[in-house]
Order: structure tokens, then sequence, then C-alpha cells
């Protein structure tokens, strides 16, 4: 009787509309509650109590594996493995652990070694483990899915002991397994700046002025420059007590020997004859992308470009080409802008597609934003033919080019130098004289006229827009005054013009009468007397009182003789930072090191480099090349690793105590060696060598005053992850639609 | 100097300790698995599954007693000590916990059940026949109703000759009122099976109490009234000690059986619907 009562009860159960509820062995938690009934994890509950048996006998594909777990919790790749990770890393971590257990002979609790004992199981460490094995469902509502029983996590770890404050093995790793990305040596800011008298009411008084935390508490945040480092090195970006010039020549007439290009009867066109600029490293790589001058780069370095008296005929050659690389490099920027830029930094990255969508995207920041008018307007003053000589062909230099003098007999003595008290003089017959106003058959002349007219400088013009030409063969102001080699005038619309007290001091004419050199023309000079009130009539331009350099203290273009220098806006300056990522880029030993070298050192523009580290990748294919670390830690919540730790709940609890210093004392042993290596390990590019962190890590000691159970705990998850990667919040892929209003 | 242990005491020992030995390592061991992360509630079910089974084969051996296959008695020692040790399996099994849903609400209630019933069906069969044996002599359960008649019968005699020889209806009213009902039906089962006897002194004392109302004759059949009743209240209890030792087992059988289809359903549940583990 009981037994039919109890089968028809089952029956009922089995298949009534309440099945669900009644087979249910618990109610699930509320963060699975709405997974959709039991069919939503056991994928055979809709076949009925036949398939139900069909699966229990092994006859039904009903899953015993974790697929429906991870439809929604996607762990990656390795989901079922320990921690997530690839067997590899497991073993590989599980070796280690073992020599740290061998090395410190820690002994393994009685418990664990019976445990050991009964459940060896010899592939722990890359056999799967169920979702199951830790999180067991239909155990209430309130129930925790990643509560663990005590000392499970031992199970498969090698070190195994009785409790955290009881042979848990010590912090004896470094508390950070890299370098600092941020080189900043905070026992010698504590021990010797800030203590300093220029740092009086500059440095920080307690470490939450630079360090705070996330808004989930858990790590510790690096401040911004501006709120930690600026109110003492913002000089130093700005370069204001840098050596020699403040602005980074970017664009620059390389100073050649004209002289004994000439002597070897090689001709290079106009060239600026005054012009000690060196050439500048961004030049070069963008030179680099001319295959004529490619090869010559290398042959030129070493080369004294302003003495070549001595130079070998293949590197006059080699000049030469550079001359004629430099004005296509400046007619190409002039005429394609952006995308000139572009071909031309597209070169010397690793991957070419990647590199050139990179380099298209950093070229506004590469070249500054550099106004096509500045450069318009310094190419004018450079090269003032250089149109009618980037027109021509390039000129066939000699089969034969000369050796050094020393080791030539020479025909005719050296060309002088030209005395700079005469340049302005009339003409005369020797056509020495750059504004010479008659045509010369003397073509090295570069403000001579020329047959074609391109040349803006050439005389005569119509538009009288160039000071320089005489429209009727004397000097006399033309109307336009719009070159910036032009006196002060009315119009002098090129802003960035040296003033004329400053580097264009070469051109600068020479004071004459008024009826004289400089007399207007007959038909536009004044003829009636002027009174003294008339000659003192209000100025028709301001004159800056401050040098270029000066002038653009706040940052940006300015020009200087023969260069365009650029002066750093400030901290995160984007020229700056787009042509450091680009030479850092480049590996060791590459044409990008010139480049490197250029942001390196104390006087380097812009200093960035003292502070902000270069990684270099150890791994092929992207051995060598370094990425500059221009941001402190960066914290992501979604990057789960095996220790978690909330600084924000020990706050109170240190207040009172050592505070941060309770955890992270600063380390100063003695000596100089401390200091030695903690700038060593910035020289270097693996971020994981010879790591000085500069902090004590915290004790288990420390630690386990709180943590013991009956206080604040000492379970392995408190402090641990199981699941270790990069976890995105998931999402609700909402589809936009645009709903039609009701009437 | 302590007295030397009965045969049964020994044997007590021995299967208590064994039984107690066995429970300590499963929980032990399922304690060090379950630290481990194995999960043991496949190895305790298949272990409770068959325990069950095992001792269901007790009622069988019991029915079929021309079965060759040992002495009623150790099969019932093994029955006794094997449930025990299923208690500890099964407390292993559901994890020292309340049953949180239906089904193994159905499947907790019944095992409950059946241990109990066994413990009591255990203290049942060692107290009762020892106590039947002070109440008289021991009666066939199905004689029981006939001599309980019987004395019914004559108590009944004893009362109406007594108000036809003395002129008293002192003890005729008192039998009518009181010990007619008493004689007609089993009486005080609970205070029997107790072993509790206020309910015969009360009685006693009431027909003693008569004795100042009544002559010698009337007296004489007071005193065997008093006869009939303690003879009766031994019935009684042979009655009530019967019916326990039968009724226990048909609760404990059927729900063991019960709890054995359940139990079965159960595992094929469980091997249907485990996920990820």
């Amino acid at each position: 009787m009981v037994l039919v009562v109890v089968i028809g009860l089952i029956m009922i159960a089995l298949t009534g509309t309440d099945r669900e509820a009644l087979l249910s062995p618990g109610p699930l938690t509320f963060q699975h509650s709405v997974v959709g009934g039991c069919a939503g994890c056991h994928q055979g509950f809709d076949d009925g109590p036949a398939g139900w048996v069909m699966t229990a006998f092994g006859k039904a594909p009903e899953g015993h594996g974790d697929g429906a777990c991870h439809t929604c919790h996607d762990l990656g790749e390795h989901a079922e493995l320990p921690h997530s990770r690839p067997p590899s890393v497991t073993a590989a971590l599980t070796d280690a652990a073992r020599t740290h257990r061998t090395e410190h002979d820690s002994k393994t609790p009685l418990e664990f070694r019976v445990s050991g004992w009964l459940f060896a199981d010899a592939d722990a460490p890359t056999s799967a483990v169920g979702c199951a094995t830790c999180h067991r469902e239909h155990r209430g509502v309130e129930a925790h899915l990643t509560e663990m029983p005590e000392g499970a996590c031992q199970t498969c770890h090698t070190a195994r002991f009785a409790s955290f404050a009881n042979g848990h093995p010590e912090f004896d790793r470094p508390l950070f397994d890299r370098r600092a990305r941020i080189a900043f040596d905070h026992a010698a800011h504590l021990d010797r700046h800030f203590g300093a008298a220029e740092s009086a009411g500059k440095a920080p008084e307690t470490c939450t002025v630079c360090h705070l935390p996330t808004d989930d508490g858990r790590a510790m945040l690096t401040g911004s420059f501006e709120t930690m480092c600026a109110s003492c090195h913002l000089a130093d970006i700005a370069g204001t007590g840098a050596i020699g010039p403040t602005g980074i020549a970017f664009l620059a007439v390389p100073g050649l020997d004209l002289w004994e290009l000439k002597a070897r009867d090689v001709d290079i066109g106009a060239w600026p004859e005054w012009s000690e600029e060196p050439l500048s490293p961004f030049m070069v790589r963008l030179l680099a992308r001319d295959a004529a001058v490619a090869t010559d780069l290398d042959r030129l370095e070493g080369l004294d470009l302003l003495d070549l008296r001595d130079a070998a005929p293949q590197d006059i050659r080699a000049v030469a080409t550079l001359a004629f690389a430099v004005k296509r490099l400046i007619g190409d920027l002039l005429a394609n802008g952006v995308q000139a830029a572009e071909t031309r930094l597209a070169r010397g990255d690793t991957d070419p597609d990647v590199a050139d969508q990179a380099v298209t995207n950093r070229t506004g920041n590469l070249l500054g934003h550099l106004p096509m008018d500045v450069l318009a307007a310094a190419a004018k003053d450079w090269f003032p033919t250089l149109a009618s000589d980037l027109a021509r062909p390039f000129p066939e230099l000699p089969d034969t080019i000369a050796g050094p003098a020393s080791a030539r007999i020479d025909t005719a003595p050296p060309p002088s130098a030209p005395d700079q008290s005469t340049i302005l003089a009339p003409s005369s017959g020797a056509q020495s004289d750059i504004l010479a106003g008659a045509p010369s058959t003397d073509q090295s002349d570069i403000l001579a006229p020329v047959p074609d007219q391109s040349d803006i400088l050439a005389a005569p013009v119509l538009d009288q827009s160039d000071i320089l030409a005489a429209p009727s063969g004397d000097l006399a102001p033309a109307i336009g005054q719009s070159d910036i080699l032009a006196l002060p005038s009315a119009d002098r619309s090129d802003s960035l013009a040296p003033p004329l007290a400053g580097g264009l001091k070469t051109f600068q004419a020479p004071k004459v009468p008024a009826g004289e050199a400089l007399a207007p023309p007959p038909d536009k000079a004044p003829t009636p007397p002027v009174t003294r009130a008339e000659v003192a009539s209000p100025p028709t331009r301001i004159e800056p009182n401050v040098s270029p350099e000066d002038w653009m203290r706040a940052g940006g273009w300015y020009r200087g003789e023969f260069a365009l220098r650029y002066r750093p806006t400030g901290h995160t300056d984007p020229f700056l930072r787009a042509w450091i990522d680009i030479a850092a880029a480049a590996p060791r030993n590459a044409d990008g090191s010139g480049l490197l070298a250029t942001f390196d050192g104390a006087q380097a523009p812009g200093t960035c480099l003292r502070c902000h580290s270069i990684d270099r990748s150890e791994a092929a294919p992207l051995a060598g090349v370094g990425a500059v670390n221009w941001s402190p830690m960066d914290y992501d919540p979604d990057i789960r690793e095996f220790v978690r730790f909330a600084h924000a709940p020990h706050f109170s609890l240190i207040a009172e105590s050592g505070g941060c210093q309770t955890c992270h004392a600063v380390t100063r042993p003695g000596g100089t060696d401390r200091v030695a290596a903690f700038q060593e390990q910035y020289r270097q590019g693996d971020p994981k060598t010879g790591v000085v962190a500069g902090f004590s890590q915290p004790t288990v000691a420390t630690c386990s005053e709180c943590h013991a159970p009956g206080r604040a705990g000492d379970s392995c998850t408190q402090c641990h992850a199981y699941h270790v990667g990069t976890f995105t919040t998931p999402t609700v892929p909402t589809r936009m639609q645009v709903l039609t209003p009701r009437e | 100097m302590a007295a030397p242990l009965t045969g049964f005491a020994r044997r007590r020992i021995r299967n208590g300790t064994v039984a107690a030995a066995a429970a300590a390592v499963l929980v032990a061991v399922a304690h060090l698995a379950e630290t481990t992360l194995h999960d043991t509630r496949f190895v305790t079910g298949w272990i409770l599954l068959m325990l069950i089974a095992a001792l269901a084969l007790f009622e069988l051996r019991r029915r079929i007693p021309v079965l060759p296959l040992g002495t009623a008695s150790a099969w019932e020692q093994v029955h006794i000590y094997a449930g025990w040790f299923a208690v500890a399996v099964f407390l292993t099994h559901t994890g020292f916990g309340l049953p949180d849903g239906p089904f193994e609400a159905a499947l907790w209630i019944p095992f409950v059940a059946v241990a109990i019933s066994g413990t009591v069906g255990i203290w049942l069969n060692r107290v009762l026949p020892r106590r039947m044996r002070d109440h008289g002599a021991r009666e066939l359960y199905d004689r029981i109703a006939a001599r309980r008649a019987e004395i019914a019968a004559e108590a009944q005699t004893l009362a109406i000759a007594s108000a036809r020889d003395t002129a008293s209806i002192t003890i005729a009213d008192y039998y009518h009122k009181e010990l007619s009902a008493y004689f007609q039906r089993p009486r005080n089962a609970l205070s029997h099976l107790t072993g509790y006897h206020g309910h015969l002194r009360r009685q006693i004392q009431q027909i003693r109490s008569l004795h100042r109302y009544v002559d010698a004759s009337g007296r004489v059949t007071l005193d065997r009234l008093c006869e009939l009743v303690e003879a009766k209240d031994d019935l009684d209890y042979q009655y009530a000690a019967q019916s326990a030792l039968r009724i226990w087992l048909f609760v404990h059988v059927p729900l063991a059986h019960a709890l054995l289809l359940l139990m079965t359903v159960h595992a094929v549940l469980a091997y249907a619907f485990v996920v990820g583990s």
C-alpha cells in the first residue's frame, strides 16, 4: 500500500506540471534565478523522465560539462583548466612553487599529507576542473557560490600549510614584477629634493598627494604631472634651464662647405652660405625615405659638412646628393603637405601595415601641426630659387670629383668669404653682392635674376612683393613688403619672421641716409618738405620686444636663421611624444637610435625620457622594439590577477600607525649603490630585469595581525582569485530603434 | 572489581565499536575529500543505496527462514549496526543539513522515519520481551482477546453475585461504573509501553477502599476483583507490547521500501542532471 502511494507520488512529481519545483534540490542563488528554469542549465530536462534515464545511463547527449555555464561566463580558451590558464603556464608555476618550497623546507600539515595520499591526482595541474567543483548551486537564494571549504585551494597546490599565519609563504618576491613605468626615485626625493630650500612649499606632505585609490578602492593610482611634478619640473620641459636654443631644430638648412664644393666643381644650386645648422635627426628620418639619399646618409655620419676640405670624392658626391634631397624634402612638404610626411614617415616600423596606419594617425603630431605659411616663408627665405631648382633635372655631377685640396694642385685660389659689410653694396662687376640688381652670368649668386623668372626674389619683378628686388635697379623699399627679409614696413604679414635685430642680422640692410640706396623710387618720393611732427608719425608696426624664442615661450614654432624650431607646449606635448614614440619604436642599433639620442639626457628637449621609461620587447618578431611608458600603472578593473588587495579598507587601520609605510617602507640602503641601481634599471629595455622598487613589501606577520580566524579572516579567497585573466564586464547589446510616436 | 561482561554486552561493544569506527573513517575521509575539492556525494550516495538495499534483505531473510543464510540473530546484528552506519553515511551525504527542495525532503523524511522506527524497534525488542516476563504468563497475541473476555465474564459474574447474595449494591455499582468498561477492551497501552504502573495502583486502591462498605463476603469478592484487574492489566501489557512489536515493523519496513524506491529515482536524476563537476 505504501509503495503504491509512493510510486503514485513519484509519477506525479516526474510528469506533473510542477515537476521543476518538485524535483528541484533547492533554490538557486538569486543571480541564477533567472536562467530560465531547469532547462537553462540542464539542457536535457525537457526530454522528460525517459530522456533523463537515457542521460543517466549515458545514452543521451546531455552535456555533463560546463557548456551552459560558459554561455554566460566567458572565461577564455582555457576556462576549464586550473586558473583558466594554459597547462604550460600552470606547470611552470607549479615548478616554481616546488622549487620555492624546497628552498624554504616547509612542512606539510598531516591533514594535507593524508589527503594527498588518498586523493593524489598526478594530472592536477593540467586536468580540467568543472565549475561545480567549487560553485555548488541549489543551496539557497543567499548562498555564496564562491565560498570554498577551508583549505580547498591547497588541494592542487604544491605548497600546503596550516593557515595564513602558520606556513603561508612569505612575501619574498618583489612588490612589483616590473620596474615602475615612471622613473621616480622616492628615496632620493624624500631625502634630498623635498627637503631642499627650493622645494619649500612645493614638496608633497603626504603620500595621498600623489597616490589616491581607484573608485573600487583596490589599486592606488599615481596622480597627474600637473598635481605632482609640475611645480618643480615644468621648467625642465619648457627647457628654460637648458643650454643653447630652447627650441628643437626640426627643419634646418644644414650648413655646407660651399667653397669646397665650388672648388671641386660641384654645383648644388642656391644654398644659404651662412648656415651652420647640423642636419637634424628629424630630417634624417624624413630623408631616409628618399632612396636617392638613403645610402648616403650613412656615409655622411661623422663628416663635418662645414669643412669638406679633406672629404673624399665620394663624400662630396654624398653631400651634393644630400643638398638636393633637402631641397626635395622641403619642396615635397610644400607641395604635398601631410601626405608627403606620411609617405616619408611610413618607413621604419616593423609591421608596415600597422606602422602606416599608426604614422598616418600621428602625422599631425609629428609635424607639430606646422602651418604651411611658416614652412613657405622659411623655404622662400632659405631657397629663393627652390621652385626652379626642383624644376630642373637633377644636375649631373662630374664623373670625377677632385680629391681633397691637400691632394690636388690648385689652379685657382679658393674663393674668399664674402665681406658681410659689402653684401648690400651696389652692383659691381664682381657680382658678389647678393642683392645686385643686374643680371649676372654667375649663377652662384642666389639672388641673381634667372631667365625663367620663377625665382620670387629675382629682379626685376612686377608685383613689387620682393622688397629686395629693386624695380629700378636701386634698393628702394618695395610697396608690398611681404618678404620676411624686408625692412620694417606697414605690411609685415609674416609674423614668424625673426626680428631684424635677431638671427637674420646678416641680411639686415645697413642704415643709409634717406635719398641714398634705400630711397623710394622717384615717382613715389615725397617732394614736399616734412615737418618734425610728420617724421615722428605713429609707428605702423609693433616690433616684438623679445626674441622669437621667448615670444614662443608657451610653445610652438618659431624660425631661427636657418632652422624651424619647436618649443614644447608643456607636459604631454604631442610633437615630442609622437617623435619619441617613433624613435623608441626603432630597435636598438637601428636608424632610430640617433633620433632617440636627441631626446635622451638631462639637456634633451622636454627631458621626457628622464622619467618616462622605454620597455623593449624581448620576443620575436618585436625583439628590441620599444614602447614608451607615457603613463604610470594603468589600473584595469577587468584584469584579475592571482593576488587581489583592496587598499581602501585598510586605511583606517594604519592611520594611527605608520600610514602607508606600515606596509610600504621606503628602502634606503647605505651608499650610492641603490641610487645607481635605481637608475641602472632604466638603462636597459627589459622592464623585469634588475627591478629596484624602492619599497619594502608587506610581511605575512603584518597581515596576520588582523587576518586570523575570528578577526578579519584568513581564507585563501580573501586575497587570491582563482579565475585570472581579463574579464570584461558584459554589456547589453541594445539595437538602436526609432520609436514611432503614438498619436 | 567490575562484574564480568556478558556475551551480549561484549557483542554489543564489539559491533558498536566496529560501526562507530567505520562511521568515523567515513566522515574523516569525506571531510578530507571535500576539502580537497572531491565530490563525495556520488560515492556516499552509492554506499547509502547499497546499504539500504542490503538492509532490506533482512526482511527477506526473516520472511523466508528456511534459507540457509545464517542465523536470524546474526542477520539482526548486521542489520542493526549496518543501519547505524547508514545513518552516518546519510549525514555525510547530506552534509549534516536539512533538505532544501521538495524531492530532497521526500528522501530525507522517509530515511529519518526509517531510522527512528528502526531505533524504536531495537528498543522494543530489547526491553519489551523482558518486561513481558514480569507481567504474567505470556499469552499468544491471538488468544489475548479471548482471555480478556474470560476475565471480564468472571468479573461480571462476581459483581452480579455480590448484589444478589449480600443485598448490597456497592460492589455491583462500582463494577458498573468503573470496571465494566475497563474489562471490555485493552487499556493503558502507552503506560504499559513506558513502564508506568500508576493506573493499576489507583484501580487497586479504589477497589480496596470499598472494604469499609461491605461485609466479609463482599471483601472476598473485592479481593477477587483485584486479582482479575491485575490479570487484565497483565493481559493489556502483553497486548500493548506485542502490538508494538508488530506495529513498528509495519512502519519501518514499508518506509524502507519506499525509501529504496525514492533513492533509485534520486540516483537517476542525479546522474541525469549532474553538471560541471
